[in-house]
């Protein structure tokens, strides 16, 4: 099982890494590698989220303190200490680390905070960050900082091609550490601490431990992706880095795609990030958020177990969606509507509503059936 | 290693040393200087009315409080300061009253979680392998592959049972595990709790079913308002007198 998702998750990012050498056959606009790498981006940061709060149950609302470390990271020392680009990204990897296992060591020291303190400290945690940034004249001190685009070498390609291919790796490596994460003895340890810590702990499980790796590895791969985006940014300033849409999103596409199993926040990424795309080329303006709200209350009330779980336990309506997804896209090229993320936004759209409709399989959340007075409640379950 | 104040004469050394633990929650007493040797394959009884600190004892045992005063010794070694993770890594395992089931898992990786973290670690493979091993013991085999929310309160407190055998302990601490349950399942669960002493372990047992105590433990300890009232073989213990006033004047007869 695991072996043969490794096989194709290689055998995807093989073929995807390959994608930018055809288009001087093919000639497609420069705009879908950009598109692509946005993708891969929020694939990265939605899988480091998961790692943390999928895995283990703790929600965080800090990814955008590993995010926008990573980016700053990544833009002063290139900017402003002359340091190789390429050597930035595995210090910003360490650093993002760093901030993680400090974050950490806090919040699972102190009694394990859970639920909304923890969301809290973490959500403070990026506050913190931001204001230095505004105050920290070396950070960036309200100045802004612009980068520059950094040498490479020539066999790598166009600069989109770099940031796609660079984006690739880190949503690579993303996913294959949420993948092997989840079929070891680590993994398993998680998902217990999420269900029941204490009696994980009771069980043998160190749950200190497991949680300081799992928020570690969740840090140091959003300080990556961070550290990649800093290049498709070019200009940097506190809040444009440092506000509410990564932390958000993320949350969004990670319970929305399913947060356990390493394609939930992969399918959710890639369909919540064509939805938005759409609304905001769609010329409702804010009128968009609106719309997008809409859905994303829909998805939650009819599939809060996530898509993949409705994709994984409905093979039929699966098969649906996926038809629906290629014959909306087709249909919509052959209109001839927008360009072709618009026709894959349309399938996408089509497919996800296929999935939601009709009734809720019977909800298997970790929290939806902790029950407190077990001996009577037997009969109850079944409404 | 022999244990610090084993009586000589004892038939076989003490797997479980409690010296004189007291335990405060505040300025409330809930343990005070409760002292207890439980050997090697014995299994012991600890009863007392509501709040006379047996479930107290039960969590500085498996780690969950620490002690205020005295000293948890197991096989001789101090546990009292370890994480409940090293204690279960040593042997020691509990059930608990209300099941906890990991919800989100079927019956059978609840036990394989168990086999991997335990006092004997295992691979994801093998942990899933032992786990139909302990889920016969138990009687859940047909259940495997249900989740927890979809079996009874009976077979959920099998399963506590099963992940707590799971982690392949030297001293089983069980929590009522006989609570809720009518008396055909009462017999079933005795079954089991018999197959599992006779498998070599030692078990300190809390619980209300009388019948249950008498029947399994070969020895009963009684507390009361956080201290040791009595301590010896069931029929000696269920005639003291101060036993009847503080416990079966109050309890036995209710409960039945």
């Amino acid at each position: 099982m695991k072996h043969r998702q490794l096989a194709v998750l290689l055998a995807a990012v093989a073929a995807l890494a390959f994608v930018p050498n055809l288009q001087d056959a093919t000639g497609f606009p420069v705009f879908y590698l950009v598109y692509a790498y946005f993708v891969f981006f929020w694939i990265a940061q939605a899988t480091s989220w998961n790692i943390l709060s999928g895995y283990t149950g703790y929600f965080s609302f800090g990814q955008g303190a590993f995010y926008g470390l990573g980016v700053y990271a990544a833009g002063d020392l290139v900017s402003r200490e002359g340091v190789n680009y390429f050597l930035t990204i595995p210090i910003a990897g360490v650093l993002g680390g760093l901030l993680a296992a400090g974050v950490g060591a806090l919040a699972f020291r102190l009694g394990s905070l859970r639920g909304e303190i923890f969301a809290l400290l973490t959500l403070a945690v990026t506050f913190t960050l931001s204001a230095i940034a505004q105050l920290s004249t070396w950070v960036d001190g309200g100045q802004g900082i612009p980068i520059q685009i950094p040498e490479y070498p020539a066999f790598l390609g166009e600069y989109q091609d770099l940031v796609y291919r660079l984006g690739l790796a880190v949503a690579f490596l993303a996913v294959l550490a949420a993948l092997l994460i989840e079929s070891s003895r680590f993994g398993w340890g998680l998902f217990a601490i999420r269900d029941e810590e204490d009696v994980a702990e009771e069980l043998g499980v160190p749950t200190f431990r497991h949680k300081m790796l799992a928020i570690t590895i969740s840090g140091t791969l959003g300080a990556l992706s961070g550290a990649v985006a800093a290049l498709q940014v070019g200009y940097l300033t506190p809040e444009g880095v440092f506000n509410l849409t990564v932390p958000l999103l993320v949350i969004v596409m990670a319970v929305l795609g399913g947060r356990r199993h390493w394609l939930g926040p992969v399918i959710g990424a890639i369909v919540i990030y064509s939805l938005q795309e759409r609304l905001t080329n769609s010329g409702l303006g804010e009128w968009g958020e609106v719309v997008l709200g809409g859905i994303l209350v829909l998805m939650i009330l009819f599939a809060p177990e996530g898509l993949y779980e409705r994709i994984r336990d409905r093979p039929r309506r699966a098969a649906a969606a996926g038809v629906t997804l290629v014959v909306a896209t087709v249909v919509a090229g052959l209109i001839g509507w927008g360009i072709a993320t618009d026709w894959l936004s349309t399938g996408l759209i089509a497919a996800t509503l296929v999935l939601l409709a009709g009734r809720p399989p019977q909800r298997t959340g970790a929290h939806a059936h902790r029950r407190l007075a077990a001996p009577r409640a037997e009969g109850a379950e079944g409404a | 290693m022999s244990a610090t104040g084993t009586p000589p004469h004892s038939a076989s050394p003490a797997l479980l040393e409690c010296v004189a633990v007291g335990k405060r929650f505040g300025g409330v007493h809930a343990l005070d200087g409760v002292s207890l040797t439980v050997a090697h394959g014995e299994v012991v009884g600890l009863v007392g009315p509501n709040g006379s600190g047996k479930s107290t004892l039960i969590g500085i045992l498996c780690g969950a409080h620490t002690p205020t005063a005295g000293r948890v010794l197991l096989d001789g070694r101090r546990i009292d300061r370890l994480g409940p993770h090293q204690r279960s890594h040593l042997g020691v395992a509990r059930t608990h009253q209300i099941p906890k089931p990991f919800e989100s898992m079927t019956v059978r990786d609840n036990v394989a979680v168990a086999c991997m973290f335990g006092r004997v670690s295992q691979t994801l493979g093998e942990a899933r392998r032992s786990a139909e091993e302990h889920l016969e013991v138990v009687g859940l085999t047909a259940q495997a592959d249900a989740r927890p929310r979809e079996i009874n309160l009976h077979q959920r407190q099998l399963l506590e049972l099963a992940r707590a055998l799971a982690t392949r302990p030297t001293l089983l601490l069980l929590d009522e595990v006989l609570a809720g349950l009518n008396p055909a399942e009462v017999d079933e669960a005795l079954g089991v709790l018999r197959a599992i002493h006779a498998g070599g372990a030692t078990i300190v047992m809390v619980e209300h079913v009388m019948r249950a105590v008498t029947g399994l433990a070969g020895r009963i300890v009684v507390l009361d308002r956080g201290t040791k009232l009595a301590d010896g073989a069931p029929d000696a213990v269920m005639s003291d007198p101060a036993v009847a006033r503080a416990y079966l004047g109050r309890e036995h007869g209710a409960r039945g």
